[in-house]
């Protein structure tokens, strides 16, 4: 006869106000098999483990149950409880109560009777419980990191000095991502170049990372501890172990009136570029697109001049596989183009700019050497209008959210226009102005106090060109929507931030999640922030949301950490639901049949072919065999089996079946 | 011959009466038979949405089921502002049972059926014509004229309302012009209220804002402004004396006109004469100027 123990968990009110928990422990009591059972109103608490400890020695019980929240809570909270007692863990099951029941109904004797009906179903089905040993499987010491920007750069760094080994996928030429098209940066005001150059130069120079950029991510198979990565790297047309990053080719190139991606659009770049001159790896690429020898078969120059006869037209995309234990996904985000907000001035005037473009125009590196010139006629502008959460908190627009970021870069930007022009007027449109972090209201207020920028609460609704000028109309949202207009020179639209435009397909390929707006998901919003549920994928950065680059590499060092604690460990443990074919003694051996329909079913590709052979070698029948390392016991197999051969470890024919039937009483 | 419903509304058969006209040439022309609904009253555009909610939506919903009587599923309701309150009443009607309820019990019954008829706009009657069925009507391509669309509020917003996706810089007119061999100019007040709300009450607000959309339309270079509502109409039209006075007229047309006009229909079927800026000689003018 089992000796089970059932606990019954108020969850504070969540259960106890719709479930009468101490009428579900007394029916509990008189089910047989059941030794022992009680409600408490915290199971999950520090006494109300020590209460599930104690009754499992007192009683010598063999098979627990706790009727409580989701098993995708606490089941894993409870098997320790009960492999602390000396029970193995897979007899413990979970009866949801909250979810399944207490949330979900109002008649408190109704969802009593419910809650009674599950526990009577789980006891039938802990009795079919047989215990269960963890599946041990081989590690590969090795990370990836997708995305170069100062996420994937901080995550690699962390990862490569804590011992292991890096590859750092990059899609652009060069690492720095946004960070290094920034000019200085909030709220201390120092160049972004100063303080990420280094960086990029120490990713690439140390001895644990492995730079791929210029690559992406093609497919990824395998799970965690033995991801096997392929990397589709592009065809750069520039053999780069021979490039010296001499700089002949781009100065001699033709096509010399191409919008450069890095300045946004406000420089130029050649068809053979690299795209600044603090480029990591200092190595150019062919623009296909827009290159003459590809469009026209003439030219060629590139090739002629270069000492090393490093340029290669012939050159193809080449694809290699990787085997790495866990995958950071630090790909960042982008900004809403101009073009998104037609209201201001048609979406494509040339002095209506976004903040990234006013980055590039304030930068020393850019294309102006820093000075604050319009786009249109190189104008110094004298008033400049900067527009708030251009696209973001607008759920009529699609976007609800706030991206962050904008409050604090566009103080910066009015603090350096009035640095840079003396005399110049700058007027902040915002719905408010959101400071939280350390020494970030002092920097607003600096901008307001010291610096003499105006900042008027309201929301900007039109843009248009007037005269040689840009008349911004505004409702004062202080004074009843009162109307204000007015007269700028440059506006700087602090344009939302969004996710990269091939997310969805990126989190497809890695089986991650993502939100209704395209930001991958974390595992839990608090206390799971890096983690995906993808076991060994984490995230960084602002892929996950957006963030400012302190909350930015916080979250990579965060992640670096995960990684490195995975990596700790020999081996990993999983977790033995796996499939299982059924055996049996000789001469039938098995009841399958080898047709293989599992294999088909199979998403993991976890089913193997095992040949049985008499004790002469010679072969008897070939039949299913289950990779336990590969299976993720999703029971699809179970599903397809004709003869019924396969079977679910912890999720048993025999626990589901008689869990139902427990259920028709 | 298509049927579609067709709901005039006060306005075009008083004031807008050129926009009947026009809408019945050019309908027949697309083989389109317009079926009044029979005996229709006020959709409640006037005071009544602002001062008893429930009979509001009682005299959109009587038409609405006038229409379904006469089984009708399609009501085009060439007036903005009609076409705003039938489509709210179909949207409340199918969202709000309970308003659905009393809306029925004021009106004898059949609450199910109110929200089965759809209220259409003029734009989405003609956009719903294939590549090709506007343009084989051309006789007399506009090519070269300048034209503004005038959209104002309630053609599009709100969208929740309307169905409509691109709001805030919309092109569904500029296409309709561009069928007929014109060019829309891009500029800035397509979407600004003309002031309408205020036209009893305060007309300092009706003449600023018919300036200003006025006076966007001729910076960008129009010939003319189309629109398909009477009551912006009424405002550009009516009022162009008083805020653009002594300047050059900026013709103001139903978008049905310049179509009747680009097909070579006559300006006694156009009802061109109705207009307090005249359309000629501007017009002949500007296409002569292309």
């Amino acid at each position: 006869m089992s000796k089970i123990g059932v606990f019954i968990c108020h969850c504070g009110e969540n259960i106890g106000k719709t479930v009468d928990c101490p009428a579900v422990a007394a029916a509990a009591r008189r089910i047989p098999g059941v030794a022992y059972a009680v409600d408490y109103r915290y199971t999950c608490s520090e006494p109300g483990q020590a209460q599930i400890r104690a009754a499992i020695k007192q009683y010598s019980l063999t098979g627990l149950i706790v009727g409580a929240c989701s098993p995708r809570m606490h089941e894993r909270t409870f098997r320790k409880v009960a492999a602390a007692a000396g029970l193995n863990p897979y007899l413990c099951e979970i009866a949801n109560l909250r979810e399944q029941c207490s949330w979900v109904h109002a008649d408190r004797s109704a969802a009593t009777a419910k809650a009674i009906a599950i526990i009577r179903s789980a006891v039938a089905r802990v009795q079919c419980n047989t215990p269960l040993l963890p599946i041990h499987v081989p590690l590969t010491r090795r990370a990836l990191v997708i995305g170069g920007g100062i996420a994937g750069i901080q995550a690699a760094l962390d990862i490569a000095d804590g011992g292991v080994e890096v590859i750092l996928l990059e899609r652009a030429s060069s690492l720095g991502g946004h960070m290094a098209q920034l000019s200085e940066t909030f709220p201390t005001l120092d160049c972004s170049q100063c303080i990420l150059t280094p960086r990029m130069v120490e990713a690439a120079s140390h001895p644990k990372i492995r730079l791929e950029t210029y690559s992406e991510l093609e497919r990824v198979d395998g799970y965690v501890g033995n991801f096997q990565v392929t990397i589709r790297r592009k065809a750069r047309y520039v053999d780069w172990s021979k490039c010296t990053g001499c700089g002949t080719c781009w100065q001699k190139c033709p096509q010399k009136k191409i919008a450069a991606e890095f300045e946004e659009g406000l420089g130029r770049r050649t068809a053979i570029s690299i795209p600044s001159p603090q480029a990591v790896p200092n190595k150019p690429v062919i623009d296909r697109a827009n290159c003459l020898k590809f469009k026209t078969g003439k030219c060629g120059i590139c090739q002629k001049l270069c000492p090393t006869q490093a340029v290669n037209f012939e050159q193809k995309d080449e694809f290699f596989t990787e085997a790495v234990g866990t995958i950071v996904v630090a790909t960042g985000f982008q900004t809403l183009g101009k073009e998104y907000f037609e209201l201001y001035a048609g979406g494509d005037h040339p002095d209506v700019i976004t903040g990234l473009q006013f980055e590039r125009l304030a930068s020393a590196s850019g294309p102006t050497g820093g000075e604050i010139r319009r786009p249109s006629d190189g104008q110094e502008p004298r008033t400049v209008v900067f527009v708030q959460c251009a696209g973001s908190r607008e759920p009529a627009t699609g976007r609800a959210y706030c991206s962050k970021i904008c409050c604090m870069y566009t103080a910066k930007h009015a603090m350096l226009y009035r640095h840079k022009v003396h005399g110049g007027r700058a007027f902040v449109l915002c719905m408010d102005v959101r400071t939280p972090g350390k020494g970030y209201d002092e920097f607003y207020r600096r901008a307001v106090e010291q610096d003499g920028v105006n900042y008027l609460r309201s929301r900007a609704a039109r843009i248009y060109p007037e005269n040689g000028q840009l008349v911004v109309e505004a409702a004062d949202t202080l004074n009843g929507g009162e109307r204000l207009e007015l007269r700028a020179d440059l506006v700087v639209l602090a344009s939302a931030a969004i996710p990269q435009s091939d997310v969805r397909t990126l989190a497809q390929k890695l089986g991650i999640g993502y939100d209704a707006d395209g930001w991958l998901s974390e595992a839990h919003p608090k206390l799971r922030p890096v983690e995906t549920n993808t076991a060994g994928i984490f995230l960084a950065g602002a892929a996950q949301g957006p963030k400012d680059i302190p909350d930015t590499v916080g979250q990579a060092s965060a992640a670096a950490a995960k990684v490195l604690g995975l990596l700790s460990n020999q081996d990993l443990q999983r977790d033995p639901i796996v499939a299982r074919v059924r055996r049996m003694p000789p001469p039938e051996y098995s009841t399958c049949l080898g047709c293989f329909a599992c294999a088909a079913a199979c998403p993991y590709q976890a089913i193997e072919k095992e040949e049985i052979k008499d004790r002469h070698g010679e072969w008897i029948k070939t039949i299913a065999r289950v990779n336990a390392g590969l299976c993720q016991g999703c029971g699809t197999c179970v599903s397809v089996c004709r003869s019924k051969s396969i079977d679910l470890d912890g999720f048993t024919d025999d626990q589901m079946c008689s869990a139902l039937e427990a259920l028709g009483g | 011959m298509t049927a579609l419903g067709y709901y005039p509304g006060c306005s075009l058969s008083g004031a807008a009466r050129e926009y009947d006209l026009s809408l019945r040439a050019v309908a027949a022309r697309l083989e389109t038979e317009l079926r009044e609904i029979p005996d229709w009253v006020c959709c409640g555009a006037t005071s009544a949405h602002a001062i008893d909610h429930n009979a509001a939506f009682c005299l959109a919903a009587d038409a609405l089921l006038k229409a379904h009587r006469a089984g009708l599923q399609q009501v085009l309701a060439p007036c903005a502002m009609c076409f705003s309150r039938l489509a709210t009443a179909t949207q409340e009607l199918r969202r709000n049972s309970s308003l659905a309820r009393q809306v029925a019990l004021s009106l004898g019954g059949e609450a199910p059926r109110l929200a089965q008829v759809q209220a259409i706009n003029l734009l989405t009657w003609l956009e719903g014509f294939p590549a090709g069925v506007l343009e084989k009507h051309v006789v007399r391509p506009l090519k070269g004229l300048k034209v503004a669309c005038y959209y104002g509020c309630l053609l599009l917003r709100p969208p929740r309302v309307t169905g409509a996706v691109q709001v805030e810089a919309p092109r569904k007119m500029e296409a309709i012009v561009a069928r007929l061999g014109a060019q829309a100019v891009r500029w800035s007040m397509a979407t600004e209220c003309c002031g309408a709300g205020f036209s009893l009450t305060d007309k300092t607000v009706v003449l600023r804002q018919g300036r200003r959309i006025y006076g966007a339309a001729r910076a960008a270079g129009a010939d003319l402004m189309v629109l398909a509502c009477p009551m912006c109409h009424s405002n550009l039209d009516m009022r162009q004396s008083e805020f653009a006075a002594g300047e050059a007229p900026l013709p103001v047309l139903y978008l049905t006109q310049l179509i009747g006009l680009a097909w070579g229909l006559s300006r006694e079927e156009l009802g061109l004469r109705g207009h307090f800026v005249p359309v000629e000689p501007e017009f002949s003018a500007a296409l002569a100027r292309g």
